[in-house]
């Protein structure tokens, strides 16, 4: 069931109103059939694997509690760690299977047509389950957190099955930790009408950033990448920018959607995007963007690997396998390995020019505060993660080729007085609602970097405008988002991760 | 607070559904542009209907109820749509009953010839948008659409579903439809043609126009309505076979008829002096107002003289009628100095 959909518009009323009408011992096991009724109305069969990956994190739990009984210190945490073991293993064996199997085997079959083999690889015709990147490192993030004795082992199934499968953020995040998630199905939440009100306005704006500027940025970023080749440089640029903005409505809706809709039933989400674009570094924009994965990466892959506690190199290494394993876990293709390596490439290369940029500011005696400096470090940054984002919307080759008439280095001119409008798939009246929603977004993004709340602002306005702008949002949202009969809802790019 | 609370929210939503009736209104496809046929009729006050006409766009270009109005004093209202078939035709003829008690219901044969149920999604929704919800728009639905899911079904109960996305597409009539023109259209363009004649053959009715024009039938005599046939003139729109085909269908109409007992005004043979086939026309198919109205007097004169109809005029009860008839004038007046472009 897709949040911008017609039966979820129906199923998540019902399911409110239900909530909190029926008594607080058996809510979690309604919120839990729910979850798994809003899996199964994309593909019933894979519940089942979902039921498989929160048994492993579930018994994994417990085996390790009761290893915590076992006195001989040694002995307790060197069990304690096959368990972790275990449950890794066959969770991303899982994940690898359905994920990652043809990618590898393609890759296989090339790397091995190169030394002169020719192998024909099993084929499996299996469709990727929805959601199987985010559920499975969630679960995972259970194991080590209750090895690492940050929670205790749930021993209630159907309690932890349901922190697992938690409808809002199930299929694109954001990905919830245990200490945060688990700990709230045992609490008791009655309904409060600020609360409610603000988790429903979360959720408008959450489809807004989805169905009018990321639906709409869809059709001008696809209207030139898929024809690239007949394309100005200018018009390139132009799409290459929006798409920066379309995969951040597009992400950031579904997690303010989960939010949202965590919040109205009383429960709290962790931040999942936080104003990336205003990042004055690309490690900042990594604080900012995706913020559950990126620390989910953190918290279990680069402190593991030893952080950076073991020297400046050892610390550039962890963050590049960090970065391109983050890059893979987006899709199973090489293009979004080159994206990760790319964004853990600026970092390192960032880091080690510090002497020499911080030398430079020095000579050029440029105030670190002054707005103007920062503005300018966030343009560069801008840049940066715009130009990976390149590749993570078309393969290598196309890539460097969108980069190189981009530099103006393609065989057409970089710019035309032709119809830009009309090459990117737009009218005069969708430019201009395009433009007025890119506003509004960015907007929004400047007061909540200033620090303003504008839902709690607004709020605490007059009933007139209150309505106005509720109505607004509501209406607008309804007249101009791209959805409805005759409109196949595109899915949210993150489904398929 | 709670009480208050519960009240807000209660104004909220009542708020909203208003504004969302609103909007969906403006968003609606109009049929006709802004004539708005179906729609309008909620327009007329209720039980104040002589007569109401059935049938496609031969008969909302060919029929015009102010002229009625004007010469005899009779109400009448053009429920039609474009390419309305029999069973379309009914569902409208039911809904109108719901509202009117018409004396007299004419239809027109043209569209018989179509044997499906409704020729195609828009011309389903040209009919039926325009109506209001309730148990015909129910019935209608899981009639005519009864392999359609429940998404789509939808999307005839609100319109919205289907025209959200009109909002750059909005015209002057989305704003301010002209009721006044009693589902009639406009149009004084002139296309010369010649009278193809009546061909000998009689052509069969298919099956499913015939189910419905009994259903039709059955209904106006369940509402004590007279019933009425005409065959409103036509040329020749593509090749004569067709032609033939399609007016030959009007033969075994009116045998059909004689046996029922209902009255059959096939123009083009029995009233040849009415149209003028080098003047009347706008298309190759379709009369032009001049040849309506020239039709519409004969037709009035018929219908007081065969259906025992009495007018209404100087009747304070029926005082919009004649703002309607002026609004009518001043708009035919203006059509007739400003035609549509060529080829539009």
């Amino acid at each position: 069931m897709l949040f911008n959909s017609l039966e979820f518009l129906v199923f998540f009323p019902v399911v409110c109103l239900c909530y909190y009408v029926i008594p607080h011992r058996v809510r979690y096991l309604f919120l839990l059939a729910c979850s798994y009724f809003f899996y199964m109305c994309w593909n019933p069969e894979y519940a089942l694997l979902m039921l498989t990956s929160t048994a492993i994190t579930y018994a994994s739990g417990l085996l390790i509690d009761s290893a915590e009984k076992l006195p001989d210190e040694k002995k307790r945490i060197c069990r304690k760690k096959w368990y972790v073991a275990l449950s890794f293993i066959s969770n991303l064996a899982i994940l690898f299977f359905f994920k990652y199997f043809d990618f590898a085997a393609a890759t296989a079959v090339r790397l091995l047509g190169i030394v002169g083999l020719e192998v024909q690889p099993p084929v499996f015709d299996v469709i990727l389950p929805v959601g199987i990147s985010f559920y499975t490192f969630q679960a995972l993030s259970y194991t080590v957190d209750v090895y690492r004795r940050d929670i205790y082992a749930e021993r209630n199934f159907c309690k932890y099955a349901l922190f697992v499968s938690f409808f809002p953020q199930l299929v694109a995040g954001p990905i919830e930790r245990s200490k945060n998630l688990l700990v709230q199905i045992n609490e008791r939440h009655r309904f409060e009408f600020e609360r409610v009100r603000d988790g429903l306005l979360l959720m408008l704006y959450g489809f807004f950033q989805k169905v009018v500027l990321a639906e709409y940025l869809a059709i001008a970023v696809n209207g030139v990448y898929n024809t690239y080749t007949e394309r100005t440089g200018f018009q390139l640029l132009v799409a290459t920018v929006l798409f920066a903005f379309q995969i951040y409505c597009d992400f950031g809706s579904y997690s303010n959607i989960a939010i949202g809709a965590a919040k109205v039933m009383g429960f709290r989400l962790m931040e999942n995007f936080n104003t990336p674009y205003f990042a004055v570094s690309v490690a900042d924009f990594w604080r900012r963007w995706h913020i559950s994965l990126s620390t989910w990466f953190r918290d279990y892959l680069y402190i593991p690997l030893g952080g950076n506690r073991k020297g400046r190199v050892r610390k550039w290494f962890n963050l590049m396998v960090v970065f391109l394993v983050s890059g893979l876990w987006h899709g199973a293709n090489w293009h979004f390995v080159i994206w990760g390596g790319l964004n853990g490439a600026y970092q390192v290369i960032g880091e080690w020019l510090r002497p020499l940029r911080e030398r430079i500011m020095r000579l050029c005696r440029v105030d670190r505060h002054a707005a103007s400096h920062r503005v300018l470090q966030m343009l560069i940054t801008f840049v940066l993660v715009d130009i990976s984002w390149v590749f993570f919307r078309a393969s290598f080759a196309q890539g460097v080729e969108i980069l190189k008439r981009i530099a103006g280095l393609g065989s057409l001119p970089w710019f035309t007085w032709g119809d830009n409008l009309a090459v990117m798939g737009l009218t005069p009246q969708t430019r201009n609602l395009l433009v007025l929603s890119l506003a509004v977004l960015i907007f929004a993004d400047i007061c909540k970097y200033r620090g303003i709340r504008v839902i709690e602002w607004l709020t605490h306005q007059g009933v007139w405008l209150r309505w106005l702008v509720y109505f607004a949002g509501i209406f607008g949202v309804l007249v101009f988002g791209v959805y409805g009969p005759g409109y196949n809802a595109t899915q949210f790019i993150y489904f398929q991760f | 607070m709670r009480m208050r609370r519960i009240l807000g929210t209660v104004l909220f939503l009542i708020t909203g559904i208003l504004i969302f009736c609103g909007i969906s209104e403006v968003l609606r496809r109009k049929t006709a542009e802004a004539t708005d046929m179906v729609h309008s009729f909620y327009e007329i006050e209720e039980d104040t209907l002589d007569v109401l006409f059935l049938g496609s766009s031969h008969l909302y270009y060919g029929v015009q109820p102010n002229e009625l109005w004007r010469d005899y004093g009779i109400t009448s209202y053009v429920m039609g749509s474009p390419e309305q078939t029999a069973a379309t035709s009914y569902f409208l003829l039911k809904e109108a009953f719901t509202r009117q008690k018409p004396k007299v219901v004419v239809m027109e044969s043209y569209y018989l010839w179509n044997s499906k149920l409704y020729n195609g999604e828009a011309r389903l929704r040209q009919a039926f948008d325009g109506m209001r919800f309730g148990k015909t728009k129910i019935e209608m639905v899981r009639e005519m659409l009864p392999e359609a899911g429940i998404k789509e079904k939808l999307t005839y109960f609100l319109p919205f579903l289907k025209y959200h996305s009109r909002w750059s597409q909005l015209e002057d009539y989305d704003f301010v439809t002209k009721p006044f023109l009693k589902g009639a259209r406009l149009d004084y363009t002139t296309v010369a043609l010649e009278d193809p004649g009546i061909p000998k053959k009689s052509t069969k009715i298919p099956e499913n126009s015939m189910k419905y024009l009994d259903r039709i039938i059955q209904l106006c005599e369940e509402n004590d309505a007279e019933f009425v046939m005409m065959a409103i003139p036509f040329g020749v729109e593509t090749d004569n076979r067709r032609y033939k085909k399609r007016q030959g269908l009007n033969l075994t109409l009116e045998e059909y008829l004689s046996g029922e007992g209902i009255p059959f005004l096939f123009y083009q043979r029995d009233y040849p002096e009415i149209i003028n086939f080098s003047l009347d026309f706008r298309d190759k198919t379709h009369l032009n107002t001049y040849g309506a109205v020239k039709l519409t007097r004969h037709l009035g004169e018929w219908l007081t003289e065969h259906c025992d109809l009495e007018g209404h005029k100087g009747e304070s009860a029926y005082a919009s009628w004649e703002e309607d008839l002026k609004q009518y004038d001043r708009e035919a007046r203006w059509v007739m100095e400003n035609p549509p472009e060529a080829g539009a």
